[in-house]
């Protein structure tokens, strides 16, 4: 017994004294999969005039498209957390297409979306829309809502809920046509 | 039977030897005591060759004719270990023998014979008996709590149970595991206790804040599961089980060995291990629910009256499977699985889990000693090790994929000493003291954000209880505790969200360090915590007992209710917890009223209880954050004051010498009282009842649990803009209303039987969810996505050895 009550009293001796940890500081952590970007090249078919629109830090630019006009549009995720690394989650999607697909909706009436050539295919011949063909009708506001879906339960549809999975991106923007 | 076969040869040995020896005219005289509290004890048996002579009132005795040589007495009386001593009769004329009389109090219970003894004097308890503790062995503790009036679960699917005692749960809560504070980051509401059912023997509830020795924040009240060492000597005994479940597909195995040496020494092995595959509502897979559990505990120690000291070690290890469809990415989809009838992902039945899955280990070991002083009492000490790993899995990206979200190590160490002066049986006083040392490390290579820091808490407790029988009716116990808390973290804060909650005029002192978008920061805090608690238990008429107790605790914030800042996947909502946080303050005024027999017509117990909460930390909406994934609704952590109030009863009656009734009645109101709405969460009035018919060899139950809908609860509703067919439509996004009330039937049987000794074989089928009733409960966190499990048959066999 006698050596039981030394043994504790030594263990509590040695936690006492193993209190002192106050030194290293944790390493800090910068997340690596959040896309903080989105970025929409849109291009008039049959011209050069592209603009560039960018979603980002819960700010979006404003799209302004012809009426009766057709563009061609792609996509690119972006992670800029860190500025002076950019990565480019793009081309992650595009390795896993099979798992994920893009799709547009929006409120402007007269517009719709379709998967261009030079799209990425994935194994079931489907374009998972990083590249799109727009066709525009005529003038009209509203907003143009983009989505990444990961592992979604089909590929076709005309709504949100049609595809099922889950939403990896949902960012929208203004647009009008004029 | 084998120690009275070594004890006749050692006797008869003594005998050939004493036949040598001619001059037989010694005396041998003395007492017999009480060797805790020095009282002689009357009517004790001492066995001398084939003398036997019995103590007088004053407890004395007188032994003529004996030889000078050595004898071996046997020292005995009833509810005491009996003793045997050798006494060299040429040296020896006086002796006085001690012997203990209130052996419970040495936790020299027999593991076969569950301890009755309430764990306090005046607070509302209660208890698993044997037969419980068998039935859940291929589920989990939490499970096995809801059998006991006023304790529910919060459940996040069927595997991951929490028990929540009259509506307060996790970290309101203490577990204790076989006399060691558990720390298993028991914050967290999909957190489950990480210790296996199979590794207790008797597990009780404390539903209040009253048992101070066990710690002065358990607002909601103190599980105690322990795993008694047998007091037999030369014996080896034990237990198998095996289950086999058809819902989940899987089973169970579990084997206990007990064993008993001479001279006071024991062991006790335990194992279990699990194994079950996706679970089934009545109408689909609930995919990735699979469970997998293996866990091994040993006790070991040696124990006599004056003293004892005792090992343990247990290991748990446990994956499990986090419903697929409750993994959100969104608003949207959060509103897509909410009114969808059925899960959004169903997949076959697989005994695969994948991500979101948990994955949790907890390693506990302990040495504890006590020594018993002469009219004095008994002095305890105790040290024991945790070291708690708990993985979160989140369905990733990339080279992320099979990486942990969340990865915390948790180690603490705690030293603790008790005394208990227990020499007047009257008038009990227990003081200790406990010194608890913690270290949070969260694993940064898992690439996100941390959702708890690294901390390190020291927190140093001190308490004193004391019982007094003021007459053979009452018996009054009063208590007061301190403890000093200190937390010390190091956490990082986003630029952004530090300005957002205005930490940057509050706390801007204790910013070290800049990295890219984030202040790393070093909180520390200090809380000094007072406890107290005062209560009887008065007996009156001639069945009936009254339990009245008051208690005031104190809880220090957790550390999620601090520091969390981040994203939480299972609910689609942003968590946000705030430094400036003080402790919360509970009174709580409890009464039992206990009828052994009304009027011939069985025994009840009606148990209210009344809680008053200052400064209670409830998690609330507060508004929507845009991210690339889309909308999350915001919930911020807040203090605010509640007031809770409730009642169990317990019904019992005997219809026939075969036939008993049971019935359990919770119900509980919980009122923010600051904001005027009822508070989230409370369990719904429940009901659990049985009608048992039990014969000499078998019985049969059939169970029912009814809940109501639960009407009280605090509406988080919103609206969110969906795009529809070229429209913006806004949505409710219904997170708010409880599901409707259910009532699931259950049938068990069992029936023992006798192989190589009398009853060693139990064979027993249980089926729960008879009717295969589709139901969702308002404590599951799955609720929102999908039902409870559906019907389930589970055969068990067990063998005792």
């Amino acid at each position: 017994m006698k050596r039981i009550h030394l043994f504790l009293v030594l263990l509590v001796g040695v936690i006492l004294t193993s209190c002192k940890n106050d030194d290293d500081a944790p390493a800090p952590v910068n997340e690596e999969e959040t896309i903080t970007t989105v970025k929409l090249t849109v291009t008039e078919t049959g011209t050069n005039n592209t603009q560039t629109y960018i979603w980002k830090d819960e700010t979006a630019d404003k799209i302004t498209l012809k009426a009766n006009a057709a563009y061609q549009a792609s996509v690119q995720f972006l992670d800029e957390s860190d500025p002076s690394d950019a990565e480019d989650i793009t081309l992650e999607v595009v390795e896993e297409k099979d798992e994920h697909f893009v799709f547009y909706t929006t409120t402007a009436s007269g517009v719709s979306f379709a998967s261009a050539s030079g799209d990425t295919i994935d194994s079931d011949k489907v374009g998972i829309n990083i590249k799109t063909d727009w066709t525009i009708g005529d003038a009209a506001t509203g907003k143009i809502t983009v989505y990444l879906i990961h592992e979604p339960t089909t590929k076709t549809g005309t709504t949100r809920d049609a595809f099922g999975g889950e939403t990896d991106i949902e960012v929208s923007f203004d647009v009008e046509i004029k | 039977m084998i120690r009275y076969i070594w004890f006749a040869v050692f006797l008869s040995g003594i005998q050939a030897k004493s036949a040598q020896a001619r001059q037989c005219d010694k005396t041998l005289a003395g007492k017999v005591i009480d060797f805790h509290d020095g009282v002689p004890l009357e009517g004790a048996k001492i066995i001398v060759n084939n003398i036997t002579v019995y103590t007088d009132k004053e407890g004395k005795y007188i032994i003529n004719g004996l030889c000078a040589t050595s004898y071996a007495f046997t020292v005995s009386h009833e509810d005491c270990d009996s003793q045997v001593i050798t006494i060299n009769m040429n040296d020896v004329s006086v002796k006085n023998f001690y012997l203990e009389h209130h052996y419970t109090d040495l936790d020299q219970v027999d593991v076969l014979s569950q301890s009755e003894k309430k764990a306090t004097n005046s607070q509302n308890e209660g208890r698993l008996n044997k037969k419980q503790l068998e039935e859940y062995g291929g589920l989990s503790l939490g499970d096995a709590l809801t059998e006991i009036s006023g304790v529910t679960s919060l459940n996040s699917g069927n595997t991951i149970v929490k028990p929540v005692i009259q509506g307060l749960h996790s970290s309101r809560i203490i577990m204790m595991n076989n006399g060691v504070r558990q720390e298993d980051q028991e914050w967290g509401e999909e957190h489950a206790p990480n210790l296996d059912i199979n590794a207790f023997n008797n597990i009780k509830v404390i539903k209040g804040a009253g048992a101070l020795q066990y710690g002065g924040n358990a607002i909601g009240g103190v599980i105690i599961a322990e795993n008694k060492l047998t007091t037999l000597q030369d014996t080896i005994f034990g237990k198998s089980q095996v289950t086999a479940s058809t819902n989940g597909r899987g089973g169970s195995a579990n084997t206990t060995v007990n064993l008993g040496l001479k001279n006071g020494w024991a062991a006790k092995f335990q194992g279990t291990a699990k194994h079950y595959g996706d679970s089934e509502a009545p109408d689909y897979v609930l995919s990735n629910s699979g469970h997998r559990e293996q866990s091994f505990s040993t006790v070991f120690g040696y124990s006599d009256f004056k003293q004892g000291f005792e090992g343990y070690y247990s290991f748990y290890n446990a994956t499990q499977g986090i419903l697929r469809a409750s993994h959100i990415g969104n608003v949207s989809d959060l509103i897509r699985a909410i009114n969808s009838p059925v899960p959004l992902v169903i997949n076959d039945f697989t005994y695969d889990i994948n991500a979101p899955k948990q994955e949790t280990q907890h390693h506990l070991a302990k040495i504890k000693a006590y020594s018993r002083f002469k009219s004095l009492g008994k002095l305890e000490v105790q040290y024991s090790f945790q070291y708690n790993n708990r993985k979160e899995f989140d369905i990733r990206r990339g080279d992320d994929r099979n990486k942990a979200s969340v990865d915390l190590d948790l180690i603490t160490h705690a030293v603790e000493g008790s005394f208990l002066f227990d020499a007047n049986d009257e008038f009990t006083k227990n003081i200790g003291v406990q010194y608890t040392y913690q270290i949070n490390t969260p694993n940064p290579e898992t690439g996100v954000r941390r959702l708890i820091p690294d901390y390190e808490e020291m927190s140093l407790g001190t308490y004193a209880v004391t019982e007094f029988n003021l007459n053979d009716r009452l018996k009054i116990d009063a208590g007061v505790r301190y403890d000093f808390v200190t937390i010390d973290a190091q956490k990082y804060y986003e630029k952004t969200r530090w300005n957002e909650k205005g930490y940057d005029t509050d706390f801007s002192n204790i910013i070290i360090a800049e990295e890219g978008d984030q202040w790393l920061t070093d909180p520390k805090f200090d809380y000094h915590s007072v406890s107290a608690s005062a209560g009887l238990n008065f007996s009156y008429g001639e069945s009936n007992t009254v339990l009245l107790n008051v208690s005031y605790a104190n809880r220090a914030p957790n550390p999620v209710e601090l520091f969390s800042d981040g994203l939480h996947h299972s609910a689609a909502i942003i968590e946000l917890g705030d430094l400036r946080f003080d402790q919360e303050k509970a009174l709580k005024l409890s009464l039992s009223s206990i009828h052994a027999n009304v009027f011939n017509s069985g025994n009840i117990t009606v148990s209210p209880h009344l809680s008053s909460i200052k400064d209670f930390i409830l998690l609330e909406p507060t508004g929507l954050e845009l991210l690339t994934r889309g909308a999350f609704p915001v919930w911020e952590y807040k203090q605010t004051d509640a007031l809770l109030y409730g009642v169990d009863i317990d019904y019992n009656i005997d219809i026939t010498k075969d036939l008993q009734f049971h019935t359990g009645f919770s119900y509980i109101y919980g009122q923010n009282t600051k904001e005027n709405e009822p508070l989230i969460a409370m369990p719904a009035p429940n009901f659990r009842s049985a009608l048992h018919y039990e014969k000499e060899h078998w019985s049969v139950s059939l169970t029912n649990t009814t809940a109501f809908k639960q009407d009280r609860y605090p509406n988080n509703n919103f609206f969110h803009d969906v795009i529809e067919s070229g429209e913006i439509v806004p949505k409710l996004v219904d997170i708010s209303t409880p599901p409707d009330g259910y009532s699931i039937f259950g049938l068990s049987g069992s029936y023992h039987f006798s192989i190589w000794s009398p009853k060693d074989f139990k064979l027993g089928a249980n089926i729960t969810n008879i009717f295969n009733t589709s139901y969702r409960d308002y404590l599951n966190r799955q609720r929102f996505y999908a039902d409870n499990a559906g019907r389930n048959l589970t055969l068990n066999l067990i063998f005792n050895f």
